[in-house]
This record gives C-alpha cells, sequence and structure tokens, in this order.
C-alpha cells in the first residue's frame, strides 16, 4: 500500500462535509466550495473519470458523498471519524473506530457498504475501497489521509 | 501471472508457512494476518483464471472484479477484511496501539484464519469444482 507521505511543512485541513436530510434526501454541504471543486478534480483523476469528469462529479457529489453520509450517521456510535481520501490509486473511505479490539459485526458492516457501492450502477465510475482503523492517535490516522484530497464527515467528535 | 494450477499451489505454500508460524503465533500474529490474505489472493486468481482464463493482475483489477459482479460477493466480502486486516498488520504505527491490541492471537485465529479466510476457501472451492460460466466481464 502507498501510504501518504508526512510532509515537512503543515498538513491541509480536511475539508469539513456536514449534512442533513431535506425532503427525503441526504445533503452534503462542504465548509470550502473552491477546495471542494478542486476535491472532485483529483477524486475523478483517481478514479481514471478520463472524459466523464461532468458524470463523475454528478455520482461523486449526489451518490457517493450522500451514501457515504447515511452510513457514517448510522454508526457513529462506533465512530470517532471518518473521511473520505485518496489510497492506492482510487477514492478510500477511512474510519477511526471508537475501540481498538477487532469488531467482527462492524467489520461485516463496513463490507456491506463497499459491495454495495461497488455493485450500484448509478456509481459506475466510483472506484472506493475501505478501512477501518482502530482508536488511533491523530499523527497515526493522519498518515493514511491523502493531502491532496480529504473531506471529512462531521458530526461525529463534538464539532 | 500464473494459471490456475499455480494460483493454486501457491495458496498451498502460502497455507503451510501458516501452519509454521503457528506453532509460534504469539510472536508472529502479524505474519500470519498477512500471508493469510496473500493465500486468499493467490485463491482469488486461481479462482478469475479458472472464470475467466485471466488473473487478476493487480490489485485494483482483482479487487473490482470480484466485487463488482454479484455472484462473487461472499469472496469479496472475506477478501476485503482479510486485505484490510493485512494492512494493518502491515502499517498500523501507533505508539500505543499495536496489531496484537487489534488481533491478539487467539483473534488471528479464531477470525482471521477460521472465519475469514475459511468463508474465502470454501467458496472459491465452490467455484473451482464447477465448469467455468460463460465470460461475464466485469460491469465497472
Amino acid at each position: 500500500m502507498t501510504r501518504a507521505m508526512s510532509s515537512s511543512t503543515r498538513r491541509p485541513e480536511p475539508i469539513h462535509l456536514d449534512f442533513r436530510t431535506k425532503g427525503g434526501q441526504v445533503i452534503v454541504a462542504p465548509n470550502d466550495e473552491d477546495r471542494f471543486s478542486l476535491t472532485i478534480q483529483e477524486a475523478a483523476m483517481a478514479c481514471k473519470a478520463g472524459q466523464k469528469q461532468v458524470l463523475f462529479g454528478r455520482q461523486f457529489e449526489r451518490g457517493l458523498l450522500p451514501k457515504l453520509a447515511v452510513w457514517t450517521d448510522q454508526n457513529q456510535e462506533k465512530l470517532e471519524r471518518a473521511y473520505l481520501t485518496l489510497g492506492d490509486g482510487r477514492l478510500l473511505f477511512l474510519v477511526v473506530r471508537k475501540n481498538v479490539p477487532f469488531d467482527s459485526e462492524f467489520e461485516d458492516r463496513l463490507s456491506d457498504l463497499d459491495l454495495q457501492i461497488a455493485q450500484d450502477e448509478e456509481l459506475g465510475l466510483i472506484h472506493l475501497s475501505v478501512l477501518a482503523l482502530p482508536k488511533v492517535s491523530r499523527t497515526c490516522y493522519e498518515s493514511f489521509l491523502d493531502t491532496r484530497m480529504t473531506l471529512e464527515y462531521g458530526g461525529l467528535h463534538g464539532d | 501471472m500464473g494459471t490456475e494450477a499455480e494460483h493454486l499451489k501457491r495458496a498451498q505454500k502460502n497455507g503451510r508457512a501458516i501452519e509454521y508460524l503457528l506453532l509460534k503465533l504469539g510472536d508472529h500474529p502479524e505474519w500470519v494476518a498477512t500471508i493469510a490474505f496473500y493465500k486468499a489472493l493467490h485463491l482469488v486468481d486461481a479462482l478469475l483464471y479458472h472464470e475467466f482464463q485471466a488473473h487478476g493482475g493487480n490489485h485494483d483489477n482483482r479487487d473490482r472484479q470480484i466485487k463488482t459482479n454479484h455472484r462473487y460477493s461472499h469472496i469479496a466480502k472475506f477478501y476485503g477484511q482479510l486485505l484490510r486486516a493485512s494492512l494493518l498488520a502491515r502499517y498500523l504505527d501507533d505508539p500505543r496501539v499495536a496489531f496484537e491490541d487489534v488481533f491478539p492471537p487467539e483473534k488471528v485465529k479464531s477470525e482471521i484464519l477460521d472465519h475469514m479466510l475459511s468463508q474465502l476457501e470454501h467458496s472459491v472451492s465452490t467455484f473451482l469444482s464447477q465448469s467455468p460460466k460463460p465470460s461475464t466481464a466485469a460491469r465497472k
């Protein structure tokens, strides 16, 4: 696995995502629209979307982000943090659990999410992997985040 | 690159390495987890060769081939879990949390070997015992 390299310069803050439901739909709102636009471009390159950037953007913003938001919300009692970043040339949904010991039930839920997204024909351009870290230090989980693109799902750890 | 038989041979070799390390599981839980993943990788490549006469090629392609096809969902589930356990074994670097804190030796045995790897092996062997279906390329 190619790990994100630590930089001697300050690591940029992740783009924070808040989400709410409106009319039965999940709306995901970034706290920095300019950086968010660049994020979609990075994600498109990671997923090798090529000439289909517009379609990718739609799948990314209206499909993937809300799905991950719903899952994060449904599992928040076991989650400390949730990020969407890049890893090994594709998107990586990285979560940090609240506990250390392996949790097989949680891992099954993560597997279900992984397969649900992979098999969703409306997310055909999305190439995603998932990873759950145990409760670890900030230095540790940040080493898995790619400085080019990190979105953080809000509302998990008191912010 | 290898054929179905060659990948099965490599999977068996990985299995023997696991058996050897189980004698000292407390000393080498990370290696058992890592080799369990690579055994699974060769089993999946054997499956893909059986079905499509071509193995995974690279991690990304292998991952997509089994995840996007409903027929392989059970295999993909446990392949993913083995991969993630091996990532923790190889890359978890925290001053206060070691791999053994997440997977103590008894969990390496019960969860990684006797559950994840066993489930994957069983599913793969079911496919390998059948004639391959007509080629169905991954949808994505």
